[in-house]
């Protein structure tokens, strides 16, 4: 069985661990989407559990390079060419005081409300595209609702993908 | 289908059944449904699982219409105990929010999932009058016979709500009989509403007594506590009485199963004391994980202040294991009689020295002056399965 669980809101976090572990216990495959991998960090996944920060899924767009480059690949190849030889080292402080904490603080929480209605489009794509079909959405907390309606949507009424409320329910 | 008055088709209605994400919640409406089933044609279990989050208006009301897009095409039934069918419905709120805006809340979301058809049971069964009572109100046809089980532990502060009292004052003018599990529940809910006395009677949570431990308990050494980690079980106290008992018994142990907000301080108390060695917590373990732990373990020890049934202690005799309780309320109409034979129960105070005490006099007089044989076989007629069934079977089809 392989399923998508979309927990959005994290709210119901103790759920979503334990039903992910038992679907791959099981023999069957669990990813989760999520819209911070933060929020998690308390509530450790069972090794086999793919875990995809939703925020992640818009890599390819235009916006999300453009910050690549002008955040991380533009200043990192100046502090390379300045410091030569002490370049990596220059370059690690700067990713972790400047470049991630502008990502985690700035770009993300503008990202996710700027591009917010392609996300849904972005997780159908991540549907479509995989190896393995999905067989189940299960939609774990009252938040991840509307965006598990603009996928289904997005999938469009021939997708033969199941929807649950617990992996209990389909295992 | 639709089902003749006559059939012994039962739907039971419920805000608390054990999930992933609360294993112990509604336990006792499981043991309910595994003890009731057998004797039915069939047996659905609604399940309306209340799902809180922090949401603004708009987003409460963009989610809202989303479960009602979902709810058709969601998959939500599956096999559950006693070869019943649970049906889950989730049930999007706001946190916060009184008991009547929480009811109306499970009531819209039974009228979505069933479309304004009746629910199709000779017999629907809730658990609480309120949500799960008043959700089912427009779902039931003029035949169908409603009957409650009360067990809230909040049920004074519900009723103190004009609007809630309104409220379950109407589910009980519909149901044919209301079951609480205590007489401290029933003497709260008929001191709000006394005009439905002659519908309101005791009824026992059932207990499998089916499942005995391989070998009996030798001596009180592993101590094991089972419930909320919160205020009103008194679990500070616990730990404390534990500290000074184990100060005089080095090889004691004490588990701890559950979650709650106290769980961050008992933990530091426990660094404080320097019992990391014998102090486990075991966090929330499904309902059939406690029942074995329970076999592993030599005492339960619980230190309620105030319980209206007390599920844990007769499991535990269930179990083989004695008791150390407090007189909390229903602990003391759960084993009336055979408190001498069960443990010790010990008087609800702001301190531990009761417990201290309780479990000297236990430890004295272990194993000769108690019977755990009598005990069980007492609370095997009270609360196990047999008896339980019959007494709701005879008055959900005679």
């Amino acid at each position: 069985m392989n399923v998508l669980f979309l927990a959005l809101g994290a709210a119901r976090r103790r759920a979503v661990v334990e039903e992910s572990a038992k679907v791959v216990a099981d023999g069957g495959t669990a990813t989760v989407v999520v819209a911070m991998a933060k929020q998690w960090k308390n509530d450790p996944f069972a090794p086999g559990v793919t875990v995809l920060d939703s925020s992640l899924l818009h890599r390819d767009e235009l916006l999300w390079r453009l910050e690549r480059l002008v955040v991380y690949r533009g200043p990192e190849f100046v502090l390379r060419r300045a410091f030569g030889r002490r370049g990596n080292s220059a370059v690690g402080a700067y990713r972790r005081k400047v470049a991630d904490r502008f990502h985690r603080r700035a770009f993300l929480p503008v990202h996710k409300r700027l591009r917010k209605d392609v996300s849904s489009r972005l997780i159908a794509q991540h549907i479509t595209r995989a190896a393995r079909p999905y067989e189940w959405i299960i939609v774990s907390d009252q938040r991840s609702m509307p965006e598990a309606v603009a996928v289904l949507n997005e999938l469009g009424p021939k997708s033969r993908i199941g929807v649950a409320w617990s992996a209990d329910h389909v295992s | 289908m639709s089902v003749p008055p006559g059939n012994r088709h039962v739907t039971v209605v419920t805000p608390w059944y054990p999930t992933q994400m609360w294993p112990f919640r509604g336990a006792f409406v499981q043991t309910m449904v595994e003890a009731t089933a057998p004797g039915c044609d069939s047996m659905t279990v609604i399940h309306g699982d209340r799902w809180s989050a922090r949401v603004s208006d708009a987003e409460d009301a963009a989610i809202t219409e989303a479960h009602l897009a979902l709810l058709p095409r969601s998959k939500q039934t599956s096999p559950t105990a006693g070869g019943a069918t649970l049906n889950y419905l989730p049930v999007p709120m706001p946190v916060g929010g009184d008991f009547a805006y929480v009811a109306k809340r499970h009531a819209a979301t039974l009228n979505a999932a069933f479309g304004g058809a009746p629910i199709d049971a000779a017999v629907v069964h809730v658990h609480e009058a309120l949500p799960s009572g008043w959700a089912v109100l427009d779902n039931l046809r003029p035949e169908t016979r409603l009957f409650i089980t009360e067990h809230a532990s909040f049920l004074e502060q519900l009723l103190d709500e004009p609007e809630a009292r309104e409220m379950y004052d109407k589910v009980l003018d519909r149901c044919e009989h209301l079951f609480v599990v205590g007489d401290g529940t029933r003497d709260v809910l008929l001191k709000a509403l006394p005009r439905h006395a002659a519908k309101v009677s005791l009824v026992a949570n059932p207990i499998n007594f089916g499942l005995p431990r391989p070998e009996p308990v030798t001596e009180l050494r592993r101590w094991f506590y089972a419930g909320s980690l919160i205020p009103r079980k008194g679990v500070t106290w616990l730990l404390e009485a534990f500290a000074k008992c184990h100060a005089e018994h080095p090889e004691l142990t004490l588990t701890i199963v559950g979650d709650g907000e106290l769980e961050g301080e008992l933990r530091a108390r426990v660094e404080e004391l320097g019992l990391q060695s014998a102090v486990t917590f075991l966090g929330s373990v499904a309902p059939e994980v406690a029942l074995q732990l329970m076999r592993e373990h030599d005492l339960l020890v619980h230190a309620s202040r105030w319980e209206s049934f007390g599920v844990t202690v007769v499991e535990a005799v269930a179990a083989g294991m004695p008791v150390l309780i407090t007189r909390c309320g229903g602990p003391e109409e759960t084993l009336a009689g055979i408190e001498e034979a069960a443990g010790e129960l010990v008087a609800v105070e702001e301190g531990d020295t009761s417990l201290v005490e309780g479990y000297q006099r236990l430890r004295d007089r272990f194993p000769h002056g108690l019977d755990l044989d009598k005990a069980q076989r007492t609370l095997d007629e009270r609360y196990g399965y047999p008896a339980v069934a019959k007494m709701h079977h005879r008055v959900w089809f005679e």
